[in-house]
């Protein structure tokens, strides 16, 4: 059913997808909307798992009185109706679910990332404008950018370019703090 | 070695918020929603066979933005057509950048809300906030849901079928189709646009302000202070502010008649003062006071009595009694609209 966001009347047909703003029948607010037929679907009562009848039936390894109806595509183990969980045309227990989140092995299930190369590009780059943090900013900078190489950065699939700008400018500001500190040592011996 | 081909593709439209920006991807089966902020990233997901509807509301932030920078321009304009050498050309500049940005925002368009609705959320999509930006990407979103769900045809609209039952709605299961949930509130059947409570809190700092202006210029008459000059123009500046905060707040808010055409008057008393104080500076420089920067003017002013000067006393008097007609009827009205708001109405 598609409601009106404002005085939730249902709509009619006439007034979906039009090529100017439409009217709610009964509010009169104006709005624009595309509706689906998602809008008009039942909600799918939850798979209740039955119960184990016959020896020799497979039962679910979380419920020993539950028979099992498929296996965890990630451990193998049997499951009932309750324990599948489907996620993107996979079926996984409770157990490989959470295992997948913590591990990030589950893309589908990760909503936050760092974004390790544009830290490194800030440190390299940020702390020139008060050049004497840069003595301890740029191998900051390089360590992020090598120890976090590897790391998985954005689900929208980013170069590495703002590590490779961030290790050459970190890396000119490591051989100028060294050059000087050289320098500073030469000019004291002579 | 074949090139990875991308698994998103990107919506136009981008949002702006306090902390990054939020950009829409569509995704081989979902539409994803990613909020940046400056060193992260947030991820929601909204599967394509999930969406119910999506919807576009009007919304006035368009006409805000071009009062706003309006606001900002026109001042910025007459001061630098008042002000000597490089004051000129700097002001200048400014009131041009401003009026590049009244332009863009008047090109780019109408600006909108869009809302996505799941049976269980109903989600604002920050980058779709200018209806010609939002249309282009719901025809792209719109074939990927469908290729899903199919089209939405005439026969999900049979009363048969609506007879049948409350359906995906898990926060209104009691609901019957073809009524509304609540009756259309009776100001609504003659405004056809949502009305949102005021707080009157802006109003009521422009009150305010317009009151200590009062007294300051009352003070200036008979104390001559550098303090209470410079002091005056601080107060004149966030008069200035205040008239363009309560200007874009009042909009579609409850806030009575009586006070909305304050807020207006206030703007005119704003532009009647610049216009004295320019007026002013012009005669003074015709007669040979003129100073070479603003801030020996200011000092020049405080030096001068309001008793030697007929037109200082005159403004100081137009100051004092616009200030007061505009705020003490003001402030009654505001307390007025207080009393009668009903309980529970909660502030914009």
């Amino acid at each position: 059913m598609l409601r009106c966001h404002h005085c939730k009347a249902a709509l009619p047909q006439s007034v979906l997808d039009t090529p100017d703003w439409a009217h709610c029948p009964e509010c009169g607010t104006l709005f624009r909307m595309l509706g689906f037929p998602a809008a008009f679907r039942r909600l799918d009562t939850g798979a209740g798992a039955a119960t184990v009848l016959a020896e020799g039936e497979s039962s679910c390894f979380y419920h020993p009185q539950k028979k099992a109806v498929l296996p965890c595509d990630g451990c193998g183990r049997f499951l009932c109706a309750m324990c599948d969980v489907e996620l993107s045309g996979q079926h996984l227990c409770p157990g490989c679910l959470e295992t997948g989140r913590k591990k990030g092995k589950l893309k589908q299930l990760q909503n936050h990332r760092l974004r390790y190369d544009s830290i490194s590009l800030a440190l390299a780059v940020l702390p020139m404008f008060i050049f004497w943090f840069t003595v301890f900013t740029a191998p900051a900078a390089i360590f992020v950018a090598l120890r976090y190489w590897k790391a998985p950065s954005s689900l929208l699939q980013r170069s590495k370019v703002r590590f490779v700008v961030a290790l050459l400018i970190a890396g000119f500001q490591v051989a100028g703090w060294v050059w000087l500190a050289v320098f500073m040592t030469m000019r004291r011996v002579s | 070695m074949a090139r990875k081909e991308k698994e998103y593709r990107r919506l136009p439209g981008r949002g702006h918020h306090l902390s990054g920006t939020s950009t829409l991807w569509l995704g081989p089966d979902h539409l994803l929603r990613v909020d940046s902020h400056r060193y992260a990233e947030d991820y929601k997901r909204f599967y394509y066979g999930d969406i119910q509807s999506i919807v576009l509301l009007p919304s006035t932030r368009r006409q805000s933005i071009l009062i706003a920078w309006a606001a900002v321009c026109v001042p910025l304009t007459l001061l630098a057509l008042f002000s000597p050498g490089a004051w000129a050309v700097f002001l200048g500049c400014l009131a041009g950048l401003a009026g590049l940005m009244l332009a863009v925002n008047w090109l780019r368009g109408e600006t909108c809300e869009c809302r996505l609705q799941t049976a269980v959320q109903t989600e604002v999509l920050r980058s779709l906030n200018r209806l010609r930006t939002a249309l282009k990407a719901l025809r792209l979103l719109q074939s990927r849901v469908e290729a899903i769900q199919g089209k939405l045809g005439p026969e999900f609209f049979h009363p048969e079928a609506d007879a049948a039952g409350p359906v995906s709605n898990l926060f209104e299961p009691g609901l019957t189709p073809g009524t509304p949930s609540r009756a259309a509130h009776p100001d609504l059947q003659q405004d056809e646009r949502r009305v949102i409570h005021s707080s009157g809190a802006a109003h009521a700092v422009l009150f305010s302000l317009l009151l200590l202006k009062a007294a300051i210029a009352a003070t200036d008459i008979a104390v001559n202070h550098l303090a209470l000059t410079v002091a005056g123009v601080f107060i004149y500046l966030a008069v200035a502010v205040a008239v363009v905060v309560a200007l874009i707040h009042q909009n579609r808010t409850d806030i009575g008649r009586f006070l909305r055409w304050h807020v207006p008057a206030s703007l005119g008393y704003v532009c009647a003062h610049f216009l004295l104080s320019a007026a002013y500076n012009a005669a003074a420089g015709l007669s040979g006071k003129s100073t070479d920067s603003y801030w020996q003017s200011l000092v020049a002013l405080s030096e001068t009595s309001a008793w030697e000067s007929p037109w200082l006393m005159g403004m100081s008097v137009f100051s004092i009694a616009v200030s007061l007609a505009i705020a003490i009827p003001g402030w009654l009205g505001l307390a007025r609209f207080w009393a009668l708001r009903p309980s529970g109405a909660k502030g914009a």
